[in-house]
């Protein structure tokens, strides 16, 4: 019997992932998440979204000393081609999504997250990922891939309301995700 | 046994879980009994394995996972005092904390998340053991990172400030992989860390005082909870494989 991946479905951001304690999955396990990516893939790339969901109106007036989060992952995105990336403020990012696993709006001038501000902008996560994956490639730190993982479980959840617009890049997400951790296999494993 | 040497001064403030179990077993396994013992949260907080855990091979073979720590208080037959809040920083617990005279330090192992308000911190010194090599190794489930990295589990024995693993240091040390076929969350984990604390305060007993603490080393890096995926591979890596699958315990 093919062990399921229990990670790629439900509502994480309403509730989330418990990822502490999880046994010893073996093989299985990896190819459960193997097969669960693929079957994503291949739904983001052939499919509709079943029931769209763009990012949600901002009903909150920010304060001049917030940061808008995609700015800052867009500012996080440009630095990692300078030759000194702003690591800090990305450590910071990826410790407060592993804090609440949750991307608000607005942060505040610390890197907290405003949290009356929304935190279910797909386009957010995903710009995220795209991040993670970045910096992966640059540095290969292991929280950035620990988080990748964790926003791929994300994505895959709601894959059925990713828009038409976006679901490519979700796609590709998911691919790098895949590839990136088919090398380290190769590489850790005899 | 239930009469070891008497660890002066030392107050173990523990929260209903295995690894505070562990820690117990771990002491009166070497001998040694500490001064005092305060058990915070109600009965209802206990932390059991989701399913029984297997024991560990020697040298940790004496070690129950599936105790509580009340059941060893209660067979060592170590008075200790009840708190039922599980929070640190009610003032029932504080008022507990100041109750207690010739306090040298505070050995804690807490709730999953917690951390020591800054109130008790400024009574005495608080010891955390962390679960490894710092400061290379701060945060949560280290041990997986390292095998990932291909370094040997480690355990940090610190003086607890108000960041996360960035006290000054007390006693580290390294230990094997973990074997196969063992539950590493519940038991290696908690064996390992438990096996420092004996050696630690084996040390504080026999010359009186806890060693010189040392800042840490440069920079830290944190790591948080590890994606089973990733989890799975290390322990691939550390040559685990699927025969050990079955025999390791039922998902949460």
């Amino acid at each position: 019997m093919t062990a399921r991946y229990p990670f790629a479905s439900g509502d994480p951001l309403q509730q989330r992932y418990v990822y502490s304690y999880a046994p010893f999955g073996g093989m299985a396990l990896l190819q459960a998440w193997r097969a669960s990516r693929e079957a994503t893939i291949l739904a983001l790339t052939t499919t509709e979204a079943v029931t769209p969901c763009d990012s949600p109106p901002e009903s909150l007036e920010p304060r001049n000393d917030w940061l808008s989060t995609d700015t800052l992952i867009d500012q996080l995105k440009a630095s990692l081609a300078d030759p000194a990336p702003d690591w800090k403020r990305l450590d910071r990012l990826v410790a407060r999504y592993e804090a609440s696993k949750r991307l608000h709006a607005f942060q505040d001038g610390e890197g907290k997250g405003i949290r009356e501000s929304s935190f279910t902008s797909l386009p957010s996560y995903l710009a995220f990922g795209e991040l993670l994956v970045a910096a992966w490639r640059v540095r290969q730190h292991w929280p950035y891939l620990n988080a990748l993982l964790k926003i791929c479980d994300l994505l895959a959840s709601y894959a059925d309301r990713i828009p038409t617009s976006l679901r490519l890049r979700a796609a590709a997400v998911l691919q790098d995700e895949v590839s990136l951790l088919a090398d380290l296999t190769k590489k850790t494993l005899p | 046994m239930t009469n070891g040497r008497l660890i002066n001064g030392a107050t173990l403030l523990l929260a209903r879980t295995v690894r505070s179990s562990i820690y117990l077993q771990s002491l009166a396994h070497a001998g040694m009994k500490p001064e005092r013992v305060l058990l915070y949260g109600a009965a209802t907080d206990t932390q059991r394995p989701p399913a029984p855990v297997l024991r560990l091979p020697a040298p940790y073979g004496h070690l129950n996972g599936n105790l509580a720590a009340e059941e060893v208080l209660n067979d060592l037959g170590w008075p200790y005092i009840v708190v039922s809040s599980r929070d640190m920083a009610t003032p029932e617990l504080i008022a507990r904390m100041d109750e207690i005279a010739d306090q040298q330090f505070v050995v804690f192992s807490s709730y999953p998340g917690q951390i020591v308000p800054e109130t008790l911190l400024a009574r005495c010194p608080f010891i955390h053991l962390h679960s490894g090599w710092l400061p290379h190794y701060r945060g949560s489930t280290t041990m997986y990172y390292a095998m990932l990295a291909g370094d040997a589990p480690g355990v940090t024995a610190l003086q607890v400030d108000t960041g996360i693993d960035t006290g000054r240091i007390l006693a580290q040390a390294h230990y094997p992989l973990p074997p196969a076929n063992c539950d590493i969350d519940y038991m290696y984990d908690n064996a390992i860390r438990g096996d420092l604390l004996a050696k630690l305060m084996d040390c504080y007993v026999l010359t009186g005082s806890l060693p010189p603490a040392q800042a840490q080393p440069g920079p830290g890096t944190s790591y948080y909870v590890i994606h089973p995926v990733l989890k799975t591979l290390a322990l691939l890596a550390a040559g685990w494989s699927d025969d050990n699958r079955s025999r390791d315990r039922s998902p949460d």
